[in-house]
């Protein structure tokens, strides 16, 4: 069971990590998802159960390869791609990703909670309740916030820009910490 | 978690993206929108090269999909753009604005009358398209113009106020000063000599050799008078006699070029919209 939990926190560690070497991620999000799905397999071969989960990772996974290349605005926008498009199109990836991810943690936090009332341990099976609360509401709160940068000044659009993207990475800190203290704890 | 919660979040979220895209898209131009501009610009016969200077503003979307990349004012070549660059970013849009020469030489080749008159222009897009579309109404006029009076200094602060000061360069009488525009602006439009209300009773204005004469002007639009949204250069025409009583008319220029705040610029783009579809 570790190992499979190790899986989940290395996979969603290296979807959190970007490493962009001349405009190529060397560490893939397809990877990291791929890594998760094998874990929430060996998982489930052992008895937990995160129903839903698997095709959301397949389709995460998906999703992400074109993120692979970053193929740089200017380039786009010289083959006759608006900048609103892709301005919208950066958006709309972005609630995707985000809903995505927020299915795919709650689901895991679920199965893991699920089987720490199994072993009959109180503490961890509240810090799992607690997470899937916080998570879950954390994130929808990002979500009704985000569009509103279309509307606002430059100003005040970036810094929620900037304000989300760092919320959302500390929330993704959060889960992998959870992760983490649930395989310390077994 | 409760599934009613889960829901509301859901409904939430969906009416703040709806919400937000439903009110980007209404705010979306379909191309460049040009402010109203009423300008009289005159050109003194007597310069033999050179160019004399104008601006216009116009709107565009913030991300700048489509730009206007080329201008033409209707049987005047001698009109050419030079330069634009951005005035101001709102949540919307760019205000930009674009430089004009006139380029006297052929305007004064141009024989064909002595003042146009511009109620529309034609706009080149980013986008390959071509476009019509109402500048306000811009004159420009042959004038001769005197060197009895020489300007010294001149500026304007953003408040709408702004001041011309002018030398003799003989003894003079400055006997009127003619507003000339193409939109009426005595309503909104205030100017004093020498610190007097501009009336008739003033006139007229005696300098020595080398006295000075300072003209101050102050813009208002009191309310939401949608007229303080259009650009104006008045063409203030000083009009007096020498030592030797030959008569003699300076120019003067009294700009407005206005500040907006988004509320104005929203209300700017929604009226030149229903003009401009």
């Amino acid at each position: 069971m570790k190992q499979g939990i190790g899986l989940l926190f290395w996979g969603f560690f290296f979807v959190l990590i970007d490493i962009n070497v001349m405009r190529i991620d060397l560490i893939p999000d397809f990877i990291g998802y791929f890594m998760v799905l094998t874990g929430v397999k060996k998982l489930e071969a052992q008895g937990l159960a995160f129903p839903r989960v698997r095709p959301i990772l397949i389709l995460l996974a998906i999703l992400s390869i074109p993120g692979t290349i970053q193929w740089g605005t200017i380039n786009l926008i010289d083959q006759g791609v608006q900048p609103t498009s892709l301005f919208h199109l950066g958006i709309l990836s972005s609630l995707v990703f985000m809903s995505l991810h927020l299915m795919v943690g709650v689901g895991i936090l679920q199965g893991l909670r699920k089987q720490a009332l199994e072993m009959e341990n109180q503490s961890l099976a509240s810090k799992g309740q607690q997470g899937i609360y916080s998570y879950t509401v954390s994130t929808f709160l990002l979500l009704l916030i985000y569009p509103f940068v279309i509307n606002t000044s430059l100003y005040v659009g970036t810094l929620l820009f900037i304000g989300i993207g760092i919320a959302y990475i500390i929330i993704q800190l959060i889960f992998l910490f959870f992760l983490r203290s649930f395989r310390i704890s077994l | 978690m409760k599934k009613k919660w889960l829901i509301i979040g859901i409904l939430l979220v969906s009416i703040s993206w709806i919400g937000n895209y439903t009110i980007f898209a209404a705010k979306q131009l379909p191309h460049p929108l040009l402010l109203k501009h009423y300008y009289e610009i005159p050109i003194n016969v007597d310069m033999m090269s050179g160019t004399i200077d104008f601006r216009l503003s116009y709107l565009v979307n913030r991300n700048e999909e489509i730009d206007i990349t080329g201008i033409q004012f209707p049987g005047a070549d001698w009109i050419r753009k030079t330069s634009s660059h951005n005035v101001q970013i709102y949540n919307h849009y760019l205000l930009k604005t674009m430089y004009l020469s006139i380029d006297v030489p052929l305007l004064k080749e141009d024989k064909k009358m002595d003042d146009w008159l511009f109620k529309n222009v034609t706009v080149y897009l980013s986008n390959g398209q071509t476009k019509t579309l109402p500048v306000g109404e811009i004159r420009i006029v042959k004038a001769k113009e005197s060197e009895l009076l020489e300007q010294m200094a001149g500026g304007g602060s953003s408040d709408q106020t702004g001041f011309n000061q002018w030398e003799a360069n003989q003894p003079l009488k400055i006997k009127d000063v003619q507003i000339s525009s193409t939109k009426p602006v005595d309503a909104w439009l205030k100017i004093s000599v020498n610190g007097k209300p501009l009336t008739q009773d003033i006139f007229p204005v005696t300098l020595a050799k080398g006295k000075r004469v300072q003209f101050n002007y102050e813009w208002s639009f009191p309310g939401q008078d949608a007229n303080g949204f259009h650009l104006y250069q008045v063409n203030a025409k000083i009009l007096g006699e020498g030592e030797n009583r030959q008569p003699f008319l300076r120019s003067m220029y009294v700009q407005y070029f206005p500040y907006f705040t988004n509320k104005e610029i929203n209300d700017v783009a929604k009226q030149l919209r229903g003009e401009q579809q």
